[in-house]
């Protein structure tokens, strides 16, 4: 019996090896600001990456269709808000042959020139909050986050069919891409949507003195007035309409004006105003996933999150599911096919659906059309 | 040793070109002029080269010479048109000249406009940048040395003293705006051709501000002192990474202490014909007086 002791034992371990041998890991980079002007963003991005992994690891990590286990690996790099440490990043995780894939950046200034680096070296990539238009688009690159192409022409049609709305000026910030591309969306969306534009005014993040632009537009008597800047500016923007007696129902793009701090800035001026904003709630009877999600949040850093915390939850979670068709932890060719198979597949920021070519959006990101109601709190228009 | 060359080409191929920058900072600078408009001038020398290489075809030499002849042609106007100013006056033309140059790219859709010009092909490697760094090294360590090198110094330390002594101060100094915002161009070249996006952005005050740090650091009285400042500003942040979210709070704070410790930069000049003492050189006896 001692003779076949050691054998007997050695076929034990030989058969549970290969179930140890399954459990692999997929490595992703999570690219974004923890430094810089984009700090406040790409943070919460960053938690949100991170305590996706490691409720998927805790949960025992995830099996794939063809029977796999895998564990979740992130890599963390800060690109300070700076487009060369965004590339430098891109280029050293596209160079480690374990990266699968690459969670990208909330803030434009990372995402727009990774989009080519990406298309270039083969690396997928999904932008987690950046909305900025993308000329090329190549079939590397995604963005999971509600776009101002998919969203403004919702806002317009919708409040055209509500209100008929008939003149409408614009006064935007030329130095923000994001923002300038949605003022020449609104711009462009006229023609379609049935309405005019009556003065189409620019300003420099910085500034402080809008009166020049305004009385143009005062000029002009628009009913609506679409104002496309930052916190800072777009607050001073409607407190000197208000001082130059300009009577318009406010538009503006990603749920600004139910910001407390516009609120506070203006003196609650924006109340009645529209915005288009993506779905976010801490929150939902309907969808207990998310309660879920804050809760684990509030217990990991000890606030709520944002939605780019959801952004960054969703980033992963869509790269697991790609994981899960694709059976890869290496073949990124592969692994972007199985991208864009992902349709309606539901995220906590609303539903994710690829298909690039012709370009990386997500075709079902949700779009909500808002009226600021009080101080953080608005209802949505239908 | 792989996952170490992974992490490091990026790295140095942003080194590469901020030192580039950094010199041709250094040669306008050592006639005299602050300037803040080089990130204006490395950017627009991206913008021709980006515009040549991808709407146009050329070759991307030949669009680089074109990008460093703008550089060239447009440091040179800038420093006719300041070198009468005093300095106060001469470093705020060029920072309006930085900003307007900006504000003129944030407006003309056919370079992208505030959304950037993209689609630019690859053309920089890491030996491409330092093959242009050791040629930009030789040129500064050649200029230092030659007449038109000691010419601008003197302008620099005494305009007065330099024109009394015959020598021609207003092309001395926009001449050497010239070439400095000729290599700055180059800088801004190899940019565009490795990022694969040139956006107004790049040519903002801050950027430009980043530069002057570059030179200041390292010391603005030697061409070393431009090189060493350029890379060692680069890399440090990247070897701070260790510490993600105070990386540039150490790093502030040990530019700081450098800077208090070193007001001169760290690499200062030795003055001519004194050799250095860790060289074994001894300080030339001065002339009797008889």
């Amino acid at each position: 019996m001692k003779r076949w002791t050691p054998l007997l034992l050695a076929t034990i371990v030989s058969l549970g090896a290969p179930a140890a041998a399954q459990e692999k890991v997929v490595h992703f980079s999570s690219i974004n600001g923890q430094t810089g002007q984009s700090a406040a963003y790409g943070s919460k991005v960053i938690e949100g990456v991170d305590l996706a992994a490691k409720t998927i690891n805790d949960a025992g990590g995830f099996t794939d269709k063809c029977g796999g286990h895998y564990k979740v690996k992130i890599t963390t790099g800060d690109m300070a808000n700076s487009r060369e440490q965004a590339v430098s990043l891109l280029r050293q995780a596209a160079a480690d042959p374990s990266v699968l894939a690459v969670v990208a950046p909330s803030p434009s200034t990372g995402y727009v020139p990774m989009v080519p680096v990406a298309g270039q070296l083969k690396i997928p990539i999904i932008a987690t909050g950046s909305g900025a238009p993308i000329k090329e688009w190549n079939p590397w690159s995604f963005r999971l986050n509600t776009v101002s192409k998919v969203a403004v022409p919702a806002l317009m049609k919708t409040l055209k069919s509500k209100f008929d709305v008939k003149r409408v000026a614009l006064i935007y910030d030329i130095t923000q891409d994001g923002q300038r591309g949605e003022a020449e969306l609104v711009r462009n969306s006229a023609k379609d949507i049935g309405y005019e534009v009556v003065a189409f005014e620019a300003f420099r993040a910085g500034d402080n003195d809008f009166r020049p632009q305004l009385s143009k537009i005062k000029a002009a008597k628009p009913d609506w007035v679409s104002i496309d800047g930052a916190t800072p500016e777009l607050a001073k923007i409607v407190n000197q309409m208000a001082e130059l007696g300009i009577k318009a129902q406010l538009i503006t793009g990603f749920g600004t004006f139910n910001d407390p701090v516009v609120w506070d800035l203006t003196e609650g001026r924006v109340k009645g105003g529209y915005s288009w904003s993506a779905y976010f709630a801490l929150e939902d009877p309907a969808r207990p996933e998310i309660g879920h999600m804050v809760q684990a949040y509030k217990k990991e850093y000890g606030h709520d999150p944002t939605l780019y915390s959801f952004y960054g939850w969703d980033g992963v979670n869509v790269y697991v599911e790609a994981v899960k068709r694709s059976c890869t932890t290496t073949d990124r060719d592969k692994f972007r096919q199985a991208l864009n198979t992902i349709d309606n597949v539901p995220t906590l920021s609303g539903k994710a659906t690829f298909k690039n070519p012709p370009d990386g959006e997500n075709l079902s990101a949700a779009v909500i059309v808002n009226q600021t109601t009080g101080r953080g709190t608005f209802e949505a228009v239908k | 040793m792989s996952d170490l060359f992974t992490f490091w080409t990026p790295v140095l191929i942003t080194a590469g070109i901020n030192s580039i920058i950094a010199l041709g900072l250094y040669i306008t600078m050592s006639s005299g002029p602050l300037s803040v408009a080089h990130a204006a001038l490395a950017g627009m020398g991206g913008y021709l080269s980006a515009v040549l290489t991808t709407n146009f075809g050329w070759p991307f030499p030949v669009a680089m010479a074109a990008g460093m002849a703008l550089g060239f042609v447009t440091g040179l106007l800038l420093g006719l048109l300041i070198v009468r100013m005093n300095e106060l006056v001469a470093g705020l033309t060029t920072l309006g000249f930085g900003e307007t140059m900006a504000v003129i790219a944030f407006n003309i859709d056919y370079i992208g406009g505030a959304n950037a010009f993209t689609g630019i092909p690859m053309r920089t490697s890491l030996p491409l940048v330092y093959l242009a760094l050791a040629v930009v090294l030789w040129a500064a360590w050649r200029y230092d040395h030659s007449r038109l090198g000691f010419a601008a110094r003197a302008t620099r330390d005494s305009p007065v003293t330099a024109d009394a002594m015959g020598i021609n101060v207003v092309w001395v100094k926009s001449f050497t705006f010239g070439i400095g915002a000729a290599i700055a161009a180059l800088g801004g070249v190899l940019r565009a051709h490795y990022i694969l996006v040139q956006g107004p952005e790049d040519m903002g005050f801050f950027i430009s501000v980043g530069f002057l740090i570059f030179v200041v650091f390292g010391g603005s009285y030697t061409f070393w002192g431009a090189l060493f400042g350029g890379m060692v500003l680069t890399i440090l942040p990247e070897l701070l990474r260790f510490s993600a979210k105070d990386r540039f709070i150490i790093y502030g704070v040990l530019l700081t202490v450098i800077v208090i410790i070193r007001p001169q930069g760290l690499i200062t000049r030795v003055p001519t014909g004194v050799a250095p003492r860790w060289f074994g050189g001894r300080r030339r006896a001065s002339t009797p007086v008889s």
